[in-house]
């Protein structure tokens, strides 16, 4: 009997044991369990985090301040920080980051260094491992011996680091930001690499993405006629960013082809990803000739994930004589994107391609060493150790070259690539400074000296002044190349097919107040090929013609104007397409259905609004139409990666080479031609759209080209399902999938210069605050808040709360 | 009634300065020393105990705010009405102390004999 106690007893002592253990979310054996008791019980979990309405006034002190500091949230959760020094305002802005959008900043700069697994499990180590093999960790190193150089400066972003840890450091467990208690882990500290991180991150995303490899594969397939005849790198009809007589008038003209230094082969499939469509930018600016008021008008929208939380922070500080409002990634110090009470400044990105890939020619089976100008070179080796949630590590040995490291390896070891991209670089300027230095830019010359560091991912840096002035600076380092380096995979073998020499920054194109009274920059090729150096890249084709023709014409320009253009969804895609695909000759008008069809694509003009069908038709049809007149690309890749054909040069062929032997159907005896493309694929759009509306589902382009605004962790309760949205891929309002004006900014420079600006998130990354997802509606509906940096404190503070940081000795 | 009362006042009290699994120990420990005599009625208070503390302590922590966790929390199990994550904390709760009461009473049994 007493034995019988003490078995019960060790029943029931075992099962309690493991009941805690699985509420507590501890893992085993590679699976992960929700921890429901720590996450549920409210204490300290998810109930925790729930947001007051009403919010107290905070008091608290700091070592790592010069002098007090008042921040000041506005009823939008805002922070409006007055501060003495530069040094101040940073801890300040770190803190408000890290009070906002920690988890965010986390998770940003495990994504950029490979760590997610770390915290998911083991479905991200793949992606976590593509990471470290592209050289990012490489790249932080690097860049963080670099700004190590410039001390003065890298203490400067100690102090924002500070900041974050100053928040950081007043949680408990029951304060983790809500993403923590899901995952059961707790937040790390912040450090400066972790910024560096998050600059990398930006570089990966923005100029992270080259197509060597595709266009290698096709040049080998194609041969060089028929591939310089579809891979054109300019249009005749193109608009660069920087007019031609803006261009440098540099001695060193363009270099000849080296054909011996590209390496023709075919490359097995790697994770190479095709340029995002949808992600891109615009900005322009006016000049005071071209207004009503007769000041410049300033306006901005990067294009990037839309995200919740928002990519984007909104911040006013005020220090020394600067009262500067704009945007930041969480992360990073300064203002990406703002205005001060004298210039406006933005950026979009220069997509012109910065990475190279070499193929390896080693000297055995080990890899140890490799063959370089005629002599074996040692390879370095490092073993990277990746943690994985749930599960034991995983080591992977990369291999590290002259030009980089070995990003992709071959079964057989003979078609090893390593890859050069200037993020790798250690950087020569404290590129750290350009958003910091933008804030207190009182021209466009300081301006100018505040963005010379920068280094990459090259951004289409525009600003305007109130005094008058608007200027853009492709801006970033660049190699001098001859002409087609860096867009095929290269030998590896010898030093003289790699480019060393940087373009002088005054040599970058650039543009100062045209006579014509605008700059503008989406994307699209940043010269003509009158530029002495070479260039390559993947650029937009249709936004930027819009824009130009737009800002041609107009006159009398009002801000009011410039939020309406930015929300223009008028497609040049479907303007130069659609008349003639709906003049072709074999419609069939005997089907109902197809003269319904027919009829609404008659009558659009071309916008692409949410209620409707037109859009979706032209879509659906154009995709057809690509698919079968590049079916001999696409024949190839099941075996290889294959380098997609622009829109704007399928446009040309159906125009102008409507007999093309592309046009021809492989799998058909007949010789087909664009007109017979048309037709097939105007039917395949045809059914598709019926069985769309079989299936339940409307055909109108909200509903064809959904937009979902995910949570990072993509939890569809975080997150915001089909929003509403106008414009495409090829509208100046460029919404696409998740990608979309991640941040809307127009600014009238007036003596006062006033700013307008929205955001489809909310300052809070809390979900259970009012302002995660507040600005949502008014984004979809094209409003702006209007932002006036000369309020006072006490105007700022109505509905809001301030917090006091005091200065401790 | 009384040890109802005691166990759920102490249950709040050392969940808002410990670690949430404190309910599993709490429980164990005052059913090892303050156990009824039925093994029921034990798991019973226990589980009352958890329950109420969880369920008081969520809807405390629900008041005058932005927005409900009870609806986050809700949906995040799929789209489940706002009074099953009221329900489902409060169950955690009664299950996590039912079972540390039992392991008490069991304990307490062992206890009692070995003084016996």
């Amino acid at each position: 009997m007493s034995s019988m106690k003490y078995f019960s007893f060790a029943l029931s002592i075992t099962t309690t044991i493991l009941l805690t253990l699985f509420l507590n979310g501890n893992v085993w054996n590679r699976i992960t369990l929700p921890p429901l008791g720590k996450m549920l019980n409210p204490f300290t979990g998810i109930w925790q985090n729930g947001q007051k309405t009403s919010r107290a006034d905070i008091n608290l002190h700091s070592v790592s301040i010069e002098q007090d500091i008042e921040i000041v949230l506005d009823e939008r959760e805002v922070p409006h920080i007055y501060a003495n020094s530069l040094n101040d305002a940073l801890f300040a802005q770190g803190y408000m980051h890290a009070k906002h959008r920690y988890f965010q900043m986390d998770m940003m700069s495990r994504s950029a260094s490979g760590r997610v697994a770390e915290v998911i499990g083991p479905s991200r180590l793949s992606y976590d491992l593509s990471q470290r093999r592209k050289g990012m960790v490489y790249a932080i190193e690097q860049a963080e011996r670099g700004w190590k150089k410039f001390p003065d400066r890298y203490q400067l972003i100690q102090k924002y680091v500070d900041g974050v840890n100053t928040a950081l450091a007043e949680w408990s467990p029951a304060d983790y930001p809500l993403e923590y208690k899901l995952l059961n882990v707790p937040p790390e500290p912040w450090t400066i690499k972790k910024t560096i991180m998050i600059v990398k991150m930006m570089a990966n995303d923005l100029a992270g993405r080259g197509s060597d490899i595709p266009a290698t594969n096709m040049l080998e397939v194609l041969g060089n006629d028929l591939f310089f005849s579809i891979y054109d790198e300019h249009e005749d009809i193109e608009t660069p960013v920087i007019l031609d007589e803006y261009l440098s008038k540099a001695a060193s003209m363009r270099k000849d082809t080296i054909w011996a230094a590209i390496n023709k082969d075919i490359y097995y499939k790697t994770d190479f990803k095709e340029p995002i469509k949808g992600i891109g930018s615009n900005n322009w600016a006016i000049s005071g000739s071209k207004t009503e008021s007769g000041n410049p008008i300033f306006a901005n929208d990067p294009h990037l994930t839309l995200s919740l939380p928002s990519i984007w922070y909104e911040t006013h500080l005020q220090y020394e004589d600067v009262n500067a409002y704009g945007v930041t990634i969480p992360g990073m110090p300064g203002l990406i994107m703002g205005w001060n009470d004298q210039i406006a400044w933005g950026e979009t990105n220069v997509s012109q391609d910065i990475k190279d890939y070499y193929e390896i020619e080693w000297t055995d089976v080990t890899k140890s060493h490799y063959m370089f100008d005629g002599k074996p070179t040692p390879t370095k080796i490092v073993v990277e150790t990746y943690k994985v949630k749930g599960t034991v590590n995983y080591k992977d040995t990369l291999r590290y070259t002259i030009h980089g490291p070995v990003v992709y390896e071959s079964p057989n070891g003979d078609k090893d690539l390593a890859v050069r991209w200037l993020a790798h670089n250690e950087p020569e300027s404290p590129e750290m400074m350009t958003f910091i230095d933008a804030m207190s830019a009182k021209s466009y010359d300081e301006y100018l000296k505040a963005t010379e560091v920068f280094i990459t991912p090259a951004q289409n840096f525009l600003a305007a002044s109130k005094f008058g002035d608007i200027g853009l600076r492709v801006n970033g380092k660049f190699y001098k190349k001859s002409s087609q380096d860096g867009r095929f995979v290269k030998k590896g073998n010898n030093s003289e097919y790699l480019s060393m020499e940087y373009i002088p920054i005054d040599e970058n194109p650039q543009m100062r107040n045209p006579d014509r009274g605008w700059i503008a920059s989406s994307n699209q090729v940043s010269t003509s090929d009158k530029y002495p150096y070479y260039f390559n890249g993947r650029f937009e084709h249709y936004r930027n013609r819009t824009i130009d023709s737009l800002l041609n014409h107009m006159s009398n320009i009002t801000a009011t104007e410039m939020m309406k253009m930015q929300q223009n969804s008028h497609g040049d895609k479907a303007r130069d397409l659609l008349p003639r695909i709906l003049d072709n000759d074999n419609f069939n008008e005997e089907n109902e259905d197809a003269v319904d069809i027919h009829l609404d694509l008659s009558q659009w003009n071309h916008n692409y609004h949410p209620e409707l069908k037109a859009p979706s038709y032209f879509e659906e049809w154009y995709t057809n139409i690509y698919r079968n007149t590049w079916d001999e690309i696409y024949a190839f890749s099941d075996s290889m990666q294959i380098l997609y054909p622009t829109s704007w040069k399928t446009i040309e062929f159906i125009l102008e080479q409507p007999n093309h032997k592309f046009f021809d159907i492989q799998s058909t005896p007949k010789k087909e031609t664009a007109s017979d493309i048309i037709r097939m694929s105007f039917l395949q759009m045809q059914d598709t759209m019926q069985e769309r509306i079989a299936d339940g589902k409307s055909n109108n382009w909200n509903d064809y080209s959904p937009m979902h605004i995910w949570h990072l962790l993509r939890v569809p309760a975080l997150s915001r399902k089909n929003v509403l949205h106008t414009g495409s891929g090829d509208a100046i309002n460029s919404n696409i999938n998740n990608f979309g004006p991640s941040w809307r900014m127009v600014v009238d420079l007036k003596d006062e210069p006033l700013g307008y600006g929205v955001y489809p998130g909310g300052q809070s990354g809390n979900p259970l605050s009012n302002e995660y997802d507040s600005n949502i509606e008014m984004w979809e509906q094209g409003k702006y808040h209007e932002i006036d940096i000369y309020l006072t404190k006490e105007e700022w503070k109505i509905n809001g709360q301030t917090i006091q940081i005091n200065a401790q000795q | 009634m009384r040890s109802f009362v005691i166990l759920t006042t102490i249950i709040i009290i050392c969940s808002l300065l410990l670690p949430w699994w404190i309910i599993v120990i709490v429980s164990l420990l005052y059913m090892s020393f303050n156990a009824p005599n039925s093994l029921w009625k034990s798991i019973a208070i226990s589980f009352l105990s958890g329950f109420i503390s969880y369920l008081l302590f969520s809807i405390y922590s629900s008041l005058g705010l932005d927005r409900s966790p009870a609806e986050l929390i809700a949906n995040l199990f799929g789209k489940l009405p706002s009074w099953s994550a009221y329900l489902i904390t409060a169950l955690i709760g009664g299950i996590a102390a039912a079972f540390g009461g039992l392991s008490g009473y069991l304990a307490r049994n062992i206890w009692k004999n070995s003084l016996t």
